[in-house]
């Protein structure tokens, strides 16, 4: 049998109260219970602040994609076109998932928040379940119903739930409210009771903290405790408050009536003053407004008697929390309450004052009456537990599911919306919102690999990261995973597209036709090839819906050396690139890093860091990018000037440095270096290829004026593929003497061309180049200049490290390396 | 240092700096609405603070027919009705958005059955 359970109870506000908990703890417990059943929970994406919750709450219980969302308008006005045609979205979406039961864990929300909750707009009513809580609203209308829309929402909603296959009660008392005052047949409503978390128990060593505590709420002496859960007249507080006032005076001088619940200042004013008429002293009432969980089952611990005076509950659950945390509970003898409390002598009249003070006063003062309540409870509370609940549950779902015709047909949803139309008459803007909620319900039959080279498509700077970027999709392209979709996107006019265009004039591959919006579908995987962090602050929240939406958000990381040396870079460029790494940290589900040591790096950052999320950490992987270029996508042709320096190379030795121009490569170093060598009469060459970086106006202006400049210095700004290929095989030797690395494509080039290395000794470049380069340590110009001639003598003898036996990855394996290490195949 | 007199005294000084470093920072037009919010939400308290107002502006409103109105204004302003970022940058494009291949299909397709219906009904 497969269940859908419908999880917007505890994703609109009710998930900060009762009915959300009662929502997550029920359906966690079926999970747990369900043995062959499927379980599938539906989860609406206009509430997308609890869906990492949620999806965090079952991860163990069910794969993530069984947790499946849905789009549907988002709406102001009920009945509408937006709220009618969600109703059928919703309905539409679930009949796809092919339920033999829909559980609804609470039917009444959408009043106020984007929650939609119909039964059988399209005949599935018999095999939908729903949890009744109570009918408050439908017994006290004066208080809860005020207006004429409300009312109207209320009836559609109890229509909806008496047309439903079955009715989950939390209590056997809602049970008979529903029987009685809703018509419903007995074997139709079914009681799964409820129970706590089990968080809730005696805290023994709540002695150390109670000082503290007490002071944090201004409690001074022996608390009556009242946690009502609400501020509604039905709470009575004015008889309770009554029966405090006429307690005798030793009573009241050695306690203080403490109300814990969440209340605004209107509330806060309306019970003092009531207090103070009533003739309660201003210490003996408390009321500490909202309370932590941790305070509240100390305050229960702590508390000399806990009172539950309400005239009307559904359960009542502080009740049975207290009498879980050992103190002696009592309460009224209505609704809920006496299956809750279960003992008759714990229970009270809560219309007559003088019954709750009698009460109130043999539970202060009789101490073989309070031990009696605590030792019942002790009993009591252990036949409630949420496993009991939802075998329950299932159990009753099993005897639907058997009774309930199956029903093959699916519905025409496109008919049914039309219907809707007739009286609602859409705008143009309604119809496209609807049909774009529809396309992302509906879902894809291939999985995508959404890239994002939003950079590389807006500007080509020609780095080595877009060019790794670039080898990458061509690898991806040419090894068309099965049962995958690779898809390149760039990020635009606030929306992803398609970077088909984009794709066809640089790799002669068609994706598709034209940059149309990029459809968004669940299971998909969004992965941020190129480093977009400039577009971070415009994409993050895009990114956090789609990760809500149940897609996979993954970043390759190149490197984080900015959080680690920003003095490197200009202020801007290292706080976005801080903002970036943030960002990416609260929403990621995977970091894919270029290296082992980055990885380290990444997570020792978010070690320190921590993420700002309610879902699990990234996964924190490392694969190795490829050495050699895209061969199709090279740059060739040689400028007239290359001559004069490819004969002085083969004159003399010549080393080779690759890379842009910047502060952490400290270029300024290495010309000091071999201008020492120079000096010391060795005679080589010092061949430095990169682009203008930032922060080296000095750099750039010694490069250019050196007097050895063009005889044994030779600096080239920009140089092509062909050109640059040429110099790696005329050079002897290839340096790499930066601070801080944790890319090296030039390296990896180098060694592709058989270069032997000289290189600091750094984790990234032992990582790669493990014994086959000459390392050196120290940051003077003499120990780099050391290593050199150490080196060239050792090249002298043939006895230098060489590369050739060193393994490199090539592009094609560095691509499928990629796809499995997420996967993807 | 709550407690020194002195600082109490000063306290509308501070709060007048501050408020004129804020009008620097973010401009009158924004200060305007967040007076404007102020204002609203501490109305908003009132009525629901007070259960006779409250009923009364209900019935007011729902006789002139301005209920709607003011339940949307009411969201609004308490921030309800969180919705996706996707859906937020769609209601936020023009009204003839660029929709995916698929859902412009879809979109053609609701449009043309709506249409036809129509066509049927008069």
């Amino acid at each position: 049998m497969r269940i859908v359970i419908d999880m917007q109870g505890a994703q609109t506000d009710s998930r900060f109260r009762g009915i959300g908990r009662y929502s997550l703890s029920l359906a966690q417990a079926i999970a747990r219970n369900a043995g062959n059943h499927d379980v599938c929970l539906a989860l609406n994406a206009q509430l997308p602040e609890s869906i990492s919750t949620i999806r965090q709450a079952f991860e163990h219980l069910i794969p993530e994609e069984r947790i499946r969302i849905f789009d549907v308008p988002q709406f102001n006005t009920l009945g509408n076109w937006e709220s009618r045609s969600a109703e059928a979205i919703r309905e539409a979406f679930l009949v796809e998932l092919n339920p033999d039961i829909v559980l609804i864990t609470s039917l009444f929300e959408g009043f106020w928040a984007n929650a939609v909750l119909s039964v059988g707009a399209f005949g599935g009513a018999h095999r939908t379940a729903v949890v009744l809580y109570d009918l408050i609203p439908f017994i006290y209308p004066e208080n809860y119903l005020r207006t004429s829309e409300m009312q109207n929402y209320y009836q559609q909603k109890l229509e909806w739930m008496k047309r439903s296959g079955l009715v989950l009660a939390i209590s056997e008392s809602s049970r008979q409210e529903g029987i009685r005052l809703l018509g419903m047949s007995e074997d139709k409503v079914v009681n799964i009771s409820s129970a706590i978390g089990g968080q809730f128990r005696p805290n023994i060593k709540i002695k150390d903290k109670a000082p503290e505590l007490l002071s944090k709420f201004a409690i001074q002496r022996s608390m009556v405790l009242y946690a009502p859960g609400g501020f509604d007249t039905r709470k009575n507080f004015k008889r309770l408050m009554e029966a405090y006032s006429l307690l005798p005076e030793s009573l009241r001088r050695n306690h203080q009536l403490v109300i814990v619940s969440k209340l605004n200042q209107g509330q806060h004013q309306e019970m003092t003053t009531m207090a103070k008429s009533l003739g309660l002293g201003k210490d003996e009432l408390i009321l500490t407004g909202y309370v932590s969980d941790d305070d509240l089952i100390n305050l229960y611990s702590l508390a000399r008697l806990f009172i539950f005076p309400s005239l009307h509950e559904g359960f009542g659950l502080p009740a049975l929390e207290a009498m879980a945390c050992g103190v002696p509970v009592v309460g009224s003898m209505t609704t809920s309450l006496p299956e809750v409390i279960g003992l008759k002598e714990a229970l009270f009249d809560p219309e007559s004052v003088e019954s709750i003070r009698q009460t109130l006063v043999q539970g202060l003062t009789d101490e073989a009456y309070r031990q009696r309540l605590i030792e019942h409870a002790k009993v009591h509370v252990k036949k409630f537990n949420w496993d009991n609940s939802a075998k329950t549950a299932l159990e009753a779902l099993e005897k639907l599911h058997a009774i309930a015709p199956f029903l093959d047909e699916k519905p025409d949803l496109i008919e049914e919306l039309s219907k809707v139309a007739k009286d609602t008459k859409p705008d143009t803007k309604a119809l496209r919102l609807t049909a774009n909620c529809i396309a992302y319900n509906q879902g894809a039959q291939q999985r995508q690999l959404l890239l994002d080279i939003s950079t590389l498509v807006h500007t080509d700077t020609k780095t080595g990261t877009q060019r790794a970027v670039i080898s990458l999709i061509s690898e991806l392209f040419k090894l068309n995973p099965r049962e995958l979709n690779i898809q390149p996107i760039y990020f635009t006019g606030g929306i992803y597209r398609y970077a088909n265009t984009f794709c066809f004039e640089k790799f002669l591959h068609e994706t598709g036709t034209g940059d149309t919006p990029v459809d968004f579908f669940q299971g998909d995987v969004y992965l941020s090839l190129d480093l977009n962090m400039h577009l971070s602050h415009k994409t993050h929240r895009l990114h956090c819906d789609m990760r809500s939406r149940g897609l996979r958000i993954a970043y390759l990381v190149y490197d984080i050396l900015v959080s680690q040396y920003p003095k490197w870079w200009k202020d801007d460029n290292a706080s976005i690139f801080l903002s970036w790494l943030k960002n990416i940290g609260d929403v990621a589900t995977d970091l894919i890093c270029i290296s082992q040591l980055v990885a380290t790096d990444v997570k020792s950052f978010y070690k320190q860091n921590p993420p700002n999320r309610s879902e699990q950490d990234p996964t924190i992987r490392s694969f190795h990018l490829g050495a050699d270029l895209e061969k199709t996508l090279l740059s060739i042709g040689l400028p007239t000037s290359s001559g004069q320096m490819l004969s002085a190379m083969q004159e003399r030795l010549s080393l080779l440095m690759v890379g842009t121009i910047e502060p952490r490569d400290d270029y300024l170093q290495a010309l000091a270096v071999f201008e020492l060598l120079w000096q010391r009469g060795l005679d080589i060459n010092l061949v430095v290829v990169g682009m203008r970086g930032w922060l080296v106006d000095g750099c750039i202006e010694q490069l250019e004026n050196h007097p050895q400049s063009m005889l044994k210095l030779f600096w080239l700004d920009s140089v092509n593929d062909e050109y640059l290929q040429i110099i790696y095989q005329a050079a002897d030797c290839f340096i790499d003497a930066s601070e801080g690395e944790d890319f090296g494509l030039p390296v990896k080039k180098a060694v592709q061309n058989g270069l032997p290395l000289i290189v600091r000794d750094l984790p990234f470049f032992r990582e790669i180049a493990t014994e086959y380069a000459h390392f050196f340590q120290g940051h003077s110009t003499n120990d780099l200049a050391d290593a050199i001639e150490q080196w060239v003598k050792l090249h002298a003898k043939n006895l230098h490290p060489t590369t050739t036996c060193m393994k490199w990855l090539s592009r094609k394996e560095s691509a499928a390396q990629l796809i499995s290490l997420m996967d993807l195949n | 240092m709550t407690s020194n007199s002195l600082f109490k005294l000063n306290a509308a000084l501070r709060w007048l700096r501050s408020q004129t470093n804020r009008l620097h920072q973010e401009r009158l037009r924004s200060r305007i609405k967040a007076l404007v919010k102020k204002i609203l939400i501490f109305i908003r308290y009132q009525i629901q603070t007070h259960p006779k107002w409250r009923d009364g502006l209900l019935m007011v409103s729902q006789k002139t027919g301005a209920y709607q109105a003011l339940k949307r204004m009411d969201a609004r302003l308490m921030g309800y009705g969180q919705h996706s970022a996707n859906q937020e940058i769609r209601l936020k494009q023009s009204e003839e958005f660029q929709l995916s291949t698929k859902a412009e299909k879809i979109y053609q397709d609701l449009k043309g059955t709506i249409e036809r219906q129509q066509r049927g009904h008069n």
